[in-house]
C-alpha cells in the first residue's frame, strides 16, 4: 500500500541515519548532505542533487551527473542511500557510470577536508548575512586606499621630497598590498570558482594561498 | 533474523526472514532472485563487519541485511 509522501520521506531518512557514521550523521544534520572517503577520492552526497568529489591525487573538484536507472518515486534520502552504496561498495563502477557535469582544479595543498567539503557542497549558494558588506559589482573588491596629498608643495606644482615612511605607514602599506592581492586573487578565482563559492569563500580562499605561497 | 530492503516510493519494503526457518529462508531467497532479475543490485551490511557494506552475488542466509539499490547511470 502506498504511503504518503511524508510518511516514504521520514522512513527513507530513518534507514539513510541507520546506515551513516557518526561524522555523516552530523554533515546531514548540519549541511544536508554528508562525506563519503574512498582511497582516491572524497565525495559530498547532498539529500537533493546529484554527489560532488575531489579527486584527491590530482586536485580536481568534480561536480557530478548521476542518477538511478530509474526511480520509482523513490524519496530524496534513498537516492542518497543508493549514491552511498555504490560509491563505498563500487567505487570504480560508480566512476565509470557517473558522467562529469563539470570540474576544476584546485590547489588542494593549501586546502583540508572542511575546505575541500564546503566546496564541493556549494557554500557558494548560501544567501549572505544581511549584515555583510555588499561588494561592488558582485566582486570581491578591495583597493589600495588612496591618500590625500596634503603637500603644500602640490599646490606649486613642485614634486615634494619623499620621506621614508614610518613604521606604522609601512605596516599600513604592507596590509593594502596583501589585501589588494587578495583581491586580484580572489577575482581570478572567480573565474573558476564562482558557481562554487561566494565572495567570502573566494577571498578566503585567496587568502590562504597568498600565506600559503608566502610560507613556501 | 536477516532483512531485505528494498528501496523503492514508499522508503523501503522489509523482507524479513529467520535462519531456523527454512519456509522463510526460502521465501526470502526467491525475493532475491526476483529482484536480482528486476534489475536491483544487491549490498549486504553485516554488524560485525563494523557496518562496512559490500556487494553481493548469490543470496546468503547469513547475512544481516541486505539492500537492493537501483543501478546508477550518468546523466
Amino acid at each position: 500500500m502506498p504511503l504518503a509522501g511524508g510518511a516514504a520521506s521520514q522512513r527513507a531518512r530513518e534507514l539513510l541515519e541507520d546506515l551513516l557514521d557518526a561524522q555523516q550523521r552530523r554533515d546531514l544534520a548540519s549541511h544536508g548532505g554528508f562525506r563519503v572517503r574512498t582511497p582516491d577520492c572524497l565525495y559530498w552526497v547532498p539529500l537533493r542533487g546529484a554527489p560532488s568529489r575531489t579527486i584527491l591525487d590530482s586536485c580536481i573538484v568534480q561536480r557530478l551527473c548521476v542518477h538511478p536507472d530509474r526511480r520509482g518515486g523513490m524519496p530524496d534520502a534513498d537516492l542518497a542511500i543508493t549514491y552511498l552504496m555504490w560509491i563505498s561498495c563500487a567505487p570504480g563502477e560508480f566512476s565509470m557510470r557517473a558522467n562529469v557535469a563539470h570540474q576544476v582544479r584546485l590547489p588542494v595543498e593549501a586546502m583540508g577536508e572542511e575546505d575541500l567539503v564546503s566546496i564541493m557542497r556549494g557554500s557558494g549558494t548560501t544567501t549572505p548575512r544581511p549584515s555583510a558588506r555588499r561588494p561592488t559589482r558582485g566582486t570581491p573588491h578591495a583597493s589600495i586606499p588612496r591618500r590625500r596629498c596634503s603637500s603644500p608643495t602640490r599646490r606649486h606644482g613642485r614634486q615634494p621630497v619623499p620621506r621614508p615612511p614610518t613604521a606604522k605607514e609601512r605596516a599600513e602599506i604592507t596590509a593594502s598590498i596583501r589585501e589588494y592581492r587578495i583581491s586580484l586573487m580572489a577575482r581570478a578565482l572567480r573565474a573558476d570558482f564562482g558557481h562554487l563559492l561566494n565572495n567570502e569563500g573566494l577571498t578566503g580562499l585567496a587568502s590562504r594561498l597568498i600565506e600559503a605561497r608566502s610560507a613556501g | 533474523m536477516g532483512r531485505i530492503q528494498i528501496l523503492n516510493s514508499t522508503g523501503h519494503t522489509d523482507v524479513v526472514w529467520d535462519q531456523r526457518e527454512r519456509g522463510s529462508v526460502l521465501r526470502a531467497e526467491r525475493e532475491f532472485l526476483r529482484l536480482a532479475k528486476g534489475g536491483y543490485v544487491p549490498f549486504r551490511r553485516d554488524e560485525a563487519d563494523d557496518g562496512a557494506a559490500r556487494r553481493m552475488i548469490a543470496f546468503d542466509p547469513g547475512a544481516d541485511r541486505i539492500l537492493f539499490i537501483r543501478p546508477v547511470r550518468g546523466g
